[in-house]
């Protein structure tokens, strides 16, 4: 399925590519076109995208009715096998341990957290420190195995230890001046 | 002066030294822990090197690169889990070795021909790259053009699962390196009326979103922080002078193929090391012990990631086209720091060359210290709690993303761009390739322009200037040939299967 899936993805963002250069304007030349480049890449994302579908279409079609979580543990299968350059690149580096069930229990919080962080950090007032400490705090605690008092008292320790480190080499050595909040 | 001494002072002085150091070691700690690759590694310390001159920067970042092409080899000996990608091929020989209890002797091989693999490509690199440059110095916008398009073939060639998801992820890159102001006509493009994107977007925020938000999620996403491993260095380190002695052609052979492969623009470290292990495969005397426990398998395949160095920086300083992914952003970082890399840096900036040079020569001796000493505590560190590393990882690109511009915009581009890398390993498509196509974008298109300039913007004008050119000939001709391989290998294969 996903020969299908980022064929799509791939081949409607090459239409769209196409389509937004319609708005450039038309130039005397073919070498003063600014319109030529992205045309030609938003032309080779479509053609790749279809030649993706139509790849995707015949594994469908000659595995049968295949599912995607029949095809996700092929692939986590493949994975097993010496793969060059990654398909992804991380395929190599995945854990015995982790084992084939995936899932986005942890992911979806955890993408929402970072972008509440970034928006306390920079955006609200909170302050970089405070929120990095913070995030830190909640996240190490969230992700622990483990979770009791003993837990909770080391993951405050280390993320004051961490946001601690990243404030004395980000700020007072590289000078990158981050929003100031409650403590510093 | 001559270009080999230029940069002695730049070098060896305390400050370089310890960056040097430093690098290694950070390095080595980013390619021991599973899931840390030589990518992340050096997209992370971009912005830590803005306050720094230029060659501070790349002797940082070219100590990691180095470091962490090594690093990944304690995790895949002593666990049979590769620490980068380019390692996958030393746990076929390592692993067995640390189950016979040889695992210290597998490392201290290991580290031994990564060094000798890394000094030989720091030699190949000073040699060539100044006879590279030469000849490039009378490219012209033909020969540029079709060595871009060969670094995006290769990258795709290369992908060996999908050459057609490769090529898209490639585009994909060639296609956000279009948006801003076109430099030729000075328009606006896709900027939808936002400042921030005139002058393009920002590569840094990019790379730190693929390959540190983004690998962080895919981890997240395959439970990788509830993982938890343990190693120990069991045994001797240091190798005896004879195993080496036995070793040297190996590793000779081995450091030979991964400079060549390095030098290959796309084609990375991963592939040096799989070739050389299948060259030596085919070589040994005793094929049959090759992935129980040789440790010829160890040597050939640490030689070459590490050869890999020298060979894809040649390219990227001599040519101004990354070798590899990681010398992708190694020429952002260059470009950050107002240095555009190709044949004109080795006259415009001949210290920062010969410090490249020199630096390279000086992280290997102390890739070899670090990695012989540190053996013990780098394989303690492949233990180190997920739920500690991911939230730090995280918090590290957040800054990282915003320290280049300081403006949350890069921020903003940061966590898309993870979102993005988590998808593409998701649908299975690799991530170097928009890399490669990010940096080759600018230099793929200024070029055809020029081309179709000098040719009154004639089509035809324009074929008959690359018909003209031998060198712009025989790459295009070369990824003719890369294109319709996998064509013809299917084809092939339908007719030994009939």
């Amino acid at each position: 399925m996903t020969h299908l899936f980022s064929g799509l993805a791939f081949g409607v963002f090459g239409l769209f590519v196409l389509w937004m250069t319609l708005d450039l304007p038309a130039a005397g030349s073919l070498s003063e076109d600014a319109a030529l480049f992205p045309r030609i890449t938003g032309f080779g994302l479509f053609t790749v995208g279809a030649f993706l579908v139509f790849q995707g279409l015949l594994r469908v079609r000659s595995t049968g009715s295949m599912g995607v979580e029949e095809e996700e543990a092929t692939e986590d299968r493949g994975a097993e096998q010496p793969i060059l350059y990654s398909s992804p690149e991380e395929s190599a580096l995945r854990e015995p341990s982790a084992g084939p069930k995936r899932t986005y229990r942890y992911l979806v919080p955890f993408m929402l957290l970072t972008i509440l962080y970034a928006w306390l950090s920079f955006q609200v007032g909170v302050g970089y420190v405070t929120a990095t400490f913070v995030f830190l705090c909640t996240v190490i605690y969230w992700l622990a195995q483990d979770k009791g008092l003993r837990t909770l008292l080391s993951s405050i320790l280390l993320s004051g230890g961490i946001a601690g480190g990243i404030y004395i080499v980000f700020v007072l050595l590289l000078q990158i001046p981050v929003p100031r909040g409650f403590f510093l | 002066m001559s270009i080999y001494t230029e940069g002695l002072e730049l070098v060896f002085n305390l400050q370089s030294l310890l960056l040097i150091a430093v690098g290694v070691t950070l390095g080595m700690l980013f390619g021991a822990i599973p899931g840390l690759t030589a990518n992340m590694g050096v997209a992370l310390f971009v912005p830590v090197t803005y306050a720094m001159s230029p060659e501070e920067a790349l002797i940082l970042l070219i100590g990691i690169y180095l470091g962490s092409l090594y690093g990944g080899t304690i995790p895949a000996v002593l666990l049979n889990i590769p620490g980068t990608p380019a390692d996958l091929m030393t746990g076929l020989d390592g692993y067995p070795m640390t189950r016979r209890g040889e695992g210290g002797r597998a490392i201290g091989i290991g580290v031994c021909a990564s060094f000798l693999g890394g000094l030989g490509s720091a030699f190949v690199l000073a040699t060539v790259a100044p006879l590279l440059a030469d000849l490039a110095g009378s490219f012209g916008s033909q020969e540029y053009f079709a060595l871009a398009v060969l670094g995006i073939i290769v990258v795709g060639f290369v992908a060996s699962e999908s050459m057609a998801k490769a090529l898209a992820s490639a585009l994909f890159g060639l296609f956000i390196a279009t948006v801003g102001t076109d430099l030729i006509t000075g328009q606006q493009r896709f900027t939808f009326g936002q400042a921030e994107l005139l002058a393009g977007i920002g590569f840094i925020p990019i790379i730190i979103g693929l390959f540190g938000l983004g690998e962080v999620l895919e981890q997240l996403h395959r439970r990788g922080h509830r993982s938890s491993n343990t190693a120990s260095v069991s045994g001797r380190v240091l190798p005896g002078l004879g195993v080496l002695n036995r070793l040297k052609w190996t590793i000779a052979r081995s450091s030979l193929t991964g400079v060549l492969i390095g030098a290959l623009p796309g084609a990375g470290a991963t592939l040096a090391s799989v070739v050389a292990y299948g060259q030596q495969k085919r070589l040994s005397k005793e094929p049959e012990k090759m992935g129980r426990g040789a440790p010829e398998g160890v040597a050939a395949s640490d030689a070459a990631n590490n050869a890999c160095t020298g060979g894809a920086l040649t390219t990227m300083l001599s040519l101004g086209i990354p070798g590899d992914s990681v010398t992708a952003i190694l020429i952002g970082a260059m470009v950050l720091h107002g240095v555009q890399p190709g044949p004109q840096v080795f006259d415009a900036n001949p210290q920062l060359v010969s410090a490249i040079f020199i630096s390279l020569v000086v992280a290997n001796f102390c890739l070899l210290l670090v990695g012989l000493a540190g053996a013990k505590f780098f394989a303690k560190i492949v233990s180190v709690p997920k739920n500690i590393l991911l939230p730090t990882i995280a918090v590290l690109c957040v800054i990282g993303g915003y320290a280049i511009q300081n403006t949350s915009f890069g921020i903003v581009v940061m966590l898309i761009s993870g979102i993005i890398g988590f998808l593409f390993a998701k649908g299975g498509v690799p991530k170097p390739p928009l890399i490669l196509g990010l940096i080759l974008g600018p230099i793929m298109e200024q070029n055809f322009r020029r081309s179709l300039a000098v040719s009154d913007g004639e089509l035809g004008s324009v074929l008959q200037s690359f018909l003209s050119s031998p060198i712009a000939m025989a790459i295009l001709v070369a990824c003719v040939f890369l294109l319709s391989a996998p064509i013809v290998r299917k084809i092939r294969g339908r007719n030994v299967a009939r």
